[in-house]
């Protein structure tokens, strides 16, 4: 009888202990190929990595509700999405999917899931776990960032579970960008689907949350967070990707941010070894080169930056009184002005001279979309003087601009206070504009009431302000097609105001469309060609991306598509 | 004492008396004794009379901006060239470093300073002028205080920032000064409910926040409003906030001279109240109210510079001496190009003259010190 007992107690101990072992199992790792495919070495385990995280902490930890960098720079640590980008190449490459099959016609993509890979809190991460990511996702109620890129032609996708590793994604139409956007952070369905079945989704993982409630799959977790001062990542032991050697990432045991308010005051906390690398402002440029040949620290130069910075005049004819509106609409009128922004000083007065002119919309990085041979406005107020007189915007005896109808011309300019290259660009647009006889009121207000005017109310002339750059050309959606709401000159149309504009949107979609890319890239030649003629943006420079990395730390290359440190930190290690 | 020693001031003050010295003479003798608030008079009065005739004063306008010579630094003023003595000239410049923004003297190029030479063109009361105290030929450049940014001489930028940074506080002073003595008067005559009303109408402007209300009151300034008139409402809303305090000790004081005979004397042979108030009794708190002048100009001063430091008061291109030391806010400034500091050494050196001169006059005007 005991003995009985005993048999039993150890074929059940067995048996759970088995069932535990099978559920946790990984399958199918993601092996990172370090040495070829990253231009990294294998490194040591062990350590802590200091950032600066900006200027605040996230406001949440619901990656579904974050829409400002501060807190997406936390939860794309702790969830990730079904496919990432390479980050040098841009490549779509399989992340939580461990492959994917689109189809002949493009419009089914199916996804196969890493098996065994494992929530923080030890759970399973399988096909429910997408679809009901998906179910949030085009829920309007909880106002996903993603939502809009996952629609297609304001349709979503269907999508449907196959079986427990394999999710079928079914597009109404062929849509290339889909691929950029469809790896969206998955969450847990064991822990959030009752909220999200209440329609509490949106109140969940605020910051009030316990920090061990926070679950992912990601190679790092919140242990602690003191709120707008510092913030600590802990890596996931049991993380599914290894490098080529066969150990498991990341080989950091912390990553810790802090956040300080003003880039001045990071850059001397840089100085004194607080932190392991930093973003250096373009301005700051001196500051960092006189010290680099004393400090255990180098500087990495990587490129253009992906953000842009530009003078838009408001075309709005729901917002835009005449006679200004006559003058902004006019292509003439604002090929004038583009030729009168100084871009040269711009550069050399913000950014030192470590940047680039812009023409373009296409993000500079992306060199395969971008069109080199575009009509461009290189400074010159003679040229801009011809073009205004050529369309009947002649100067008086008085010195005053005045238009066919004798009207003097002058409008507002605003922007918010605080960015150095707005403040500029503004400057100097006054000055110059002022010596073509055009009167201009530069003045900064504050941010919100800029975004409040740019996005809301619609009563402004020109505003000096900029854009972050996506890497593929798509993301420009909301501003390029004439129905997006940051199509900031004349947003929200419902038939496009204008014949380029129109034009726009169909080059537009017929880029979506071709899933060949050497036919996409044609389409996105011609819209940079419709936008070059029309300048719809004075586009004016972007800043060097630039980098200042502690001797110690390994494998922290900022990436080709974006310039950042922060996709190496799964395989960053620090040298002792 | 006190009391006569009050009213003999006050019958002297108005002029009837016959007294062998007036008590403005007296002040005038005893302020002199006071170094330190001389010393501020002085370089009060240089320091208004140098914004006042900028345009003479200084060798650019404010707005002549000069792209290629971002940061430049202050030009050196040489008397000997190549050995000899010479007339006071500066060398030519050229940029050496574009990143560090380092310019040196290039010696081969020599730009003699001349004084009252032609250059740009001004309007002062009416005149038209182009007349300036000193300057170089085109294309030297005399750059005293070196410049900013846009290239942009810092001297000049100094004297026409002096016209509003000095004038917003005298023209803000006079309005709230104006509101701050009648309602004060009026309020302590009249007594009773009135005062009592008056009073806590005070005590809610006193307790607002001001900045704060300033930050909100001048951020819906609208932007095409030309910029004199901007300054001129930020003056005013200044001074609109800063009256309160003033009307709560002028109260304070023309309830207690209400009572004194002369007053009643008035009241007697039939003068109307405002007149009462306004010629009998305010006069009487003219000491205290020059001192409280002097001493609150600097605040008006600071209020002004901290708005426009922060962007929101007087917009660039014109300039201030609070937006002219924004510039200096961040780190490169203050390492590389330390002469952007030298509007807020203007500042402190205002204020600081302010507050002796003030003192000074404290001393002279109060009858109880002794001669």
């Amino acid at each position: 009888m005991k003995r009985r007992v005993f048999v039993w107690t150890l074929l059940l101990a067995l048996v759970v202990s088995a069932g535990v072992a099978s559920a946790v199992e990984l399958v199918d790792p993601r092996v990172l190929d370090l040495g070829n495919d990253y231009g990294g070495v294998v490194g040591q385990y062990g350590g802590t990595m200091t950032v600066h995280g900006g200027a605040s902490g996230p406001k949440t930890f619901n990656p579904h509700r974050a829409a400002e960098t501060s807190s997406t720079d936390v939860t794309d640590r702790i969830f990730e999405g079904l496919v990432t980008l390479h980050r040098d190449t841009g490549l779509v490459l399989p992340k939580l999917a461990r492959d994917y099959e689109i189809s002949e016609d493009g419009t089914e993509v199916t996804f196969y899931l890493r098996r065994g890979v494992q929530w923080h809190d030890g759970t399973e991460f399988t096909a429910d776990d997408v679809i009901f990511t998906f179910d949030v996702v085009y829920d309007p109620n909880v106002g996903s960032n993603s939502r809009s890129g996952l629609l297609i032609d304001g349709q979503p996708m269907k999508y449907e579970k196959i079986d427990k590793y394999t999710v079928k994604f079914t597009l109404p139409r062929p849509h290339a960008p889909i691929m950029f956007s469809i790896g969206t952070p998955i969450v847990p369905v064991h822990l959030l689907g009752e909220a999200f079945k209440e329609g509490r989704y949106h109140e969940m993982w605020g910051l009030e949350t316990p920090l061990d409630q926070i679950v992912g799959t990601g190679a790092w977790r919140v242990s602690s967070y003191r709120i707008d001062q510092e913030l600590i990542l802990v890596k996931n032991d049991n993380y599914y990707e290894f490098d080529e050697a066969g150990n498991r990432l990341p080989y950091l045991s912390r990553i810790i941010f802090r956040y300080y308010p003003s880039s001045d005051t990071a850059t001397l906390a840089f100085f004194n070894g607080e932190f392991d690398y930093i973003g250096i402002p373009a301005n700051q440029y001196p500051e960092y080169v006189d010290r680099e040949p004393f400090s255990r620290w180098s500087i990495i130069t990587a490129g253009p930056n992906p953000g842009t910075s530009f003078i838009v005049l408001n075309q709005n004819p729901d917002a835009v009184p005449e006679p200004k509106l006559s003058w902004f609409t006019d292509v003439k009128f604002r090929q004038a002005l583009a030729h009168a922004v100084d871009k040269e000083t711009i550069l050399d007065m913000a950014m030192n001279g470590m940047g680039y002119i812009q023409d373009s919309p296409i993000n500079m990085r992306n060199e395969f979309f971008l069109k080199k041979d575009i009509k461009t406005y290189p400074y010159d107020l003679n040229a801009a003087a011809e073009i205004l007189d050529a369309a009947g915007y002649k100067l008086g005896s008085d010195g005053v601009r005045r238009d066919p109808n004798g009207n003097p011309i002058e409008f507002d300019l605003i922007t918010n206070p605080g960015v150095p290259i707005r403040q500029i660009v503004g400057e100097l647009f006054q000055e110059d504009l002022a010596a073509l006889g055009i009167k201009v009121n530069f003045q900064q207000i504050d941010f919100n009431v800029v975004v409040e005017k740019l996005t809301d109310t619609f009563d402004w002339d020109g505003i000096i302000i900029g854009l972050t750059g996506t890497f593929d050309p798509n993301g420009g959606s909301n501003v390029w097609l004439s129905s997006g709401n940051l199509h900031m000159w004349y947003p929200y149309q419902e038939t496009p105001a204008t014949e380029w504009e129109a034009r726009i949107d169909e080059v537009w979609r017929e880029a979506q469309r071709a899933m060949d890319p050497e036919v996409r890239r044609q389409w996105y030649f011609e819209f940079q060609d419709i936008v070059a003629e029309n300048v719809p943006l004075l586009y004016t420079v972007t800043s060097e991306n630039m980098v200042a990395v502690r001797d110690h730390l390994r494998n922290a290359q900022p990436d080709g598509i974006g310039g950042s440190v922060g996709s190496a930190w799964n395989f960053i290690w620090i040298d002792r | 004492m006190a009391r006569t020693d009050r009213e003999n001031s006050h019958t002297e003050f108005a002029g009837d008396g016959g007294a062998l010295r007036s008590p403005w003479k007296m002040a005038w003798r005893k302020l002199r004794r006071h170094k330190l608030a001389v010393a501020g008079m002085w370089v009060l009065i240089f320091l208004h009379l140098f914004a006042i005739f900028a345009d003479f004063f200084a060798p650019y306008s404010e707005l002549t901006t000069d792209r290629r010579r971002t940061y430049h630094s202050p030009t050196k003023i040489h008397i000997f060239h190549e050995g000899k003595l010479v007339r006071p000239f500066v060398y030519g410049y050229t940029r050496v470093d574009t990143l560090r923004n380092i310019y040196e003297e290039d010696k081969s190029t020599m730009y003699p300073i001349y004084f009252f030479v032609r250059g740009d063109k001004y309007n002062i009361l009416g005149i038209e002028s182009d007349l300036r105290l000193f300057g170089v030929e085109a294309p030297g450049k005399i750059y005293l205080m070196g410049a900013d940014r846009y290239g942009r001489d810092i001297f000049s930028r100094l004297a026409y920032g002096g016209r509003r940074s000095l004038f917003i506080g005298i023209i803000g002073l006079v309005i709230s000064l104006s509101i701050g003595m009648i309602y004060g008067g009026v309020s302590g005559y009249f007594g009773g409910w009135v005062d009592n009303l008056m009073m806590r109408i005070s005590e809610i402007i006193i307790s607002i926040p001001g900045f704060y209300l300033l930050l909100a009151l001048s951020a819906i300034l609208p932007p095409n409003i030309p910029s004199d008139r901007r300054f001129m409402l930020i003056t005013i809303i200044l001074a609109f906030i800063g009256w309160a305090g003033l009307a709560r000790v002028i109260r304070g004081m023309v309830l207690s001279i209400s009572r004194m005979e002369f007053v009643a004397g008035a009241e007697a042979i039939g003068a109307s109240q405002p007149r009462i108030i306004v010629r009998h009794i305010l006069p009487n708190t003219m000491s205290y109210v020059i001192v409280h002048a002097t001493l609150s100009i600097p605040s008006f001063i600071l209020s002004e510079s901290g708005l426009s430091f922060i962007g929101v008061g007087i917009q660039h291109p014109l300039a201030s001496w609070g937006n002219m030391l924004s510039e200096a806010l961040n780190l490169a400034s203050l390492t590389r190009y330390p002469w952007l500091l030298i509007p807020g050494f203007f500042i402190f050196v205002t204020v600081l003259s302010y507050s002796f001169f003030g003192d000074g006059l404290r001393d002279a005007l109060d009858p109880k010190t002794q001669t």
